[in-house]
């Protein structure tokens, strides 16, 4: 008979093994240990409440019925992170295939304009709060397109290599390159203007 | 001519009668005690909206709030409506919470009340077990990021 | 790739030593790349650790009621998709229901009851429906998902109400 465990006081691999072998508790607690980050990664990928919910709970399903195929090479929290990014990616895409985009999105799709935009001459961060700071980024953040977002966030928020985002991305690391620095050009232009906003 | 000797019954035969009368016993007692269950029925308006001016919505008790609050996640919970019933084996009743919606409520046997909700044509059927002291909450999504209950608390 | 895709790389620790030579020797002599070099950086610093905190907006029972009974409808999901080996199955079944049902008999008539009888709910096959219960509040729950919120005892006027003056 396998050993009852204390679930709030095991380690993350001691619920994913007792969670392996069939105890539900045990996944339960993972759940609870893990949902905010889960759901605040769906959430900066989609950007809506409703699709981060029901994205990150599908995750968990996902997760679960996986379990076996996890073997510790990251955390569980690593391989979680993951699954959720991969579902958002699927529908990201479905949604942009019925979506019309804007002339913006087009620019940014095309590549190019980033080269145009003026060198931002003094540090847009300088003197901010942190809390502030978290909020214009994530203001900017949200006007780029999902796949100008989801390489900023693999790359600054999930710390990946250009080699593990292109495999996530399924696409080249040039891509990831280029996305990469359209994204920071045009976040360090979106934070200048809130800057400016802000002194005016 | 002789009679034939019956075989005499064995114990098992003995154990079935038992069983048998004990059983229609147990029926006509349960049948006989009309065991009436007081049931009250809200129909709650879940919101992160402030209260509507001008229309008859009151807040829900403190109570109430408070058991919704730490389940659901909406801001402000509002009575839309309120009714008390007497319900038995042999008196079920049907309760009208607002034009589209009406819950109806049978008692069962085996500690069981049997709920319908019928709204705009469907229904939503939970049999629920009286054995524990819990309140039955039916709910469900609404427009623009709302939400309704209807609260049963049996007793 | 291009020398602002080597900028980048070089503030990402991604260069390989050959093009980390060329890229410093370019710096040395151009003041654009240099700044363009300049800004790569702060962006990076600024949104490093920089990501807004998010709690989930659901209680850890509801939460987790949605997904324990979306995990239960893929088990029986597949579960009907393998009949055949369920037949062995069914053959213990019998006997075993038999039993049961001779062991409630008795129960009843020794004067003893079920723990809290059999909960179970029938909803439109239009809607989907998550049913829980919180020992904490004493609150048996059955949550119904219509995606369109079309199904509401609330009549219209009370949703349609004007908001309150602000």
């Amino acid at each position: 008979m396998a050993k009852q465990i204390d679930h709030k006081a095991a380690l993350d691999v001691q619920l994913v093994a007792a969670s392996q072998a069939g105890d539900m508790l045990a996944f339960e607690e993972l759940v609870a240990r893990h949902r905010d980050k889960i759901y605040a990664r769906a959430f900066s990928m989609m950007r809506n409440e409703e699709d981060a919910i029901d994205l990150s709970q599908e995750a968990w399903v996902k997760a679960w019925q996986r379990l076996k195929q996890f073997q510790g090479d990251s955390s569980f929290a690593t391989w979680m992170t993951l699954i959720v990014i991969n579902l958002c990616l699927d529908q990201l895409r479905r949604q942009k295939r019925t979506r019309a985009e804007s002339i913006e999105q087009l620019d940014e799709e095309l590549g190019g304009v980033e080269r145009q935009m003026p060198v931002v001459a003094t540090n847009p961060s300088e003197g901010l709060e942190r809390s502030e700071l978290r909020k214009r980024i994530d203001k900017a953040m949200n006007q780029l397109s999902y796949e100008h977002r989801t390489v900023l966030i693999l790359h600054e928020f999930e710390e990946m290599e250009y080699k593990q985002i292109a495999k996530v991305m399924n696409c080249s690391i040039g891509t990831v390159m280029s996305r990469l620095f359209y994204a920071r050009r045009r976040l360090a232009s979106l934070l200048q203007s809130l800057k400016k906003e802000q002194q005016s | 001519m002789p009679l034939k000797p019956t075989s005499k019954p064995s114990r098992w035969h003995f154990l079935v009668l038992l069983l048998g009368l004990g059983l229609g016993l147990l029926q006509v007692v349960a049948a006989s005690v009309p065991v009436e269950t007081h049931v009250q029925a809200v129909l709650v308006w879940g919101t992160d909206e402030a209260k509507p001016a001008g229309k008859a919505l009151k807040e829900v008790d403190a109570k109430l709030r408070e058991k919704l609050g730490k389940i659901f996640k909406w801001q402000n919970y509002f009575e839309v409506s309120r009714k008390n019933a007497g319900v038995s084996a042999s008196k079920p009743q049907t309760l009208k919470l607002s034009e589209e919606c009406s819950v109806a409520i049978k008692i069962l046997p085996e500690n069981l009340a049997e709920v319908k909700l019928l709204s705009k044509g469907k229904t939503i059927t939970r049999r629920h077990s009286l054995a524990k002291a819990d309140a039955l909450v039916l709910g469900g999504d609404d427009k623009n990021n709302t939400a309704w209950f209807v609260v049963l608390n049996f007793n | 790739m291009n020398t602002e895709l080597k900028l980048q790389a070089m503030v990402d620790g991604e260069l390989d030593a050959r093009d980390m030579r060329e890229v410093e020797a370019l710096l040395a002599q151009d003041a654009r790349h240099a700044a363009l070099l300049q800004e790569l950086k702060w962006t990076k610093s600024a949104i490093a650790g920089n990501e807004v905190e998010l709690a989930l907006p659901e209680t850890r029972e509801f939460y987790w009621s949605k997904i324990s009974r979306s995990i239960e409808a893929e088990a029986r999901k597949a579960a009907a998709a393998a009949p055949a080996e369920r037949a062995w199955w069914l053959k213990l079944l019998y006997p075993a229901t038999g039993l049961a049902a001779m062991v409630a008999v008795m129960f009843v008539v020794s004067g003893g009851r079920t723990t809290d009888g059999s909960d179970s709910e029938n909803v439109p096959e239009d809607v989907n429906a998550v049913s829980f219960r919180s020992e904490s509040e004493k609150m048996s729950v059955v949550y119904v998902a219509d995606e369109n919120g079309n199904f509401s005892p609330v009549s219209e006027e009370v949703k349609n109400a004007p908001e309150a003056d602000k």
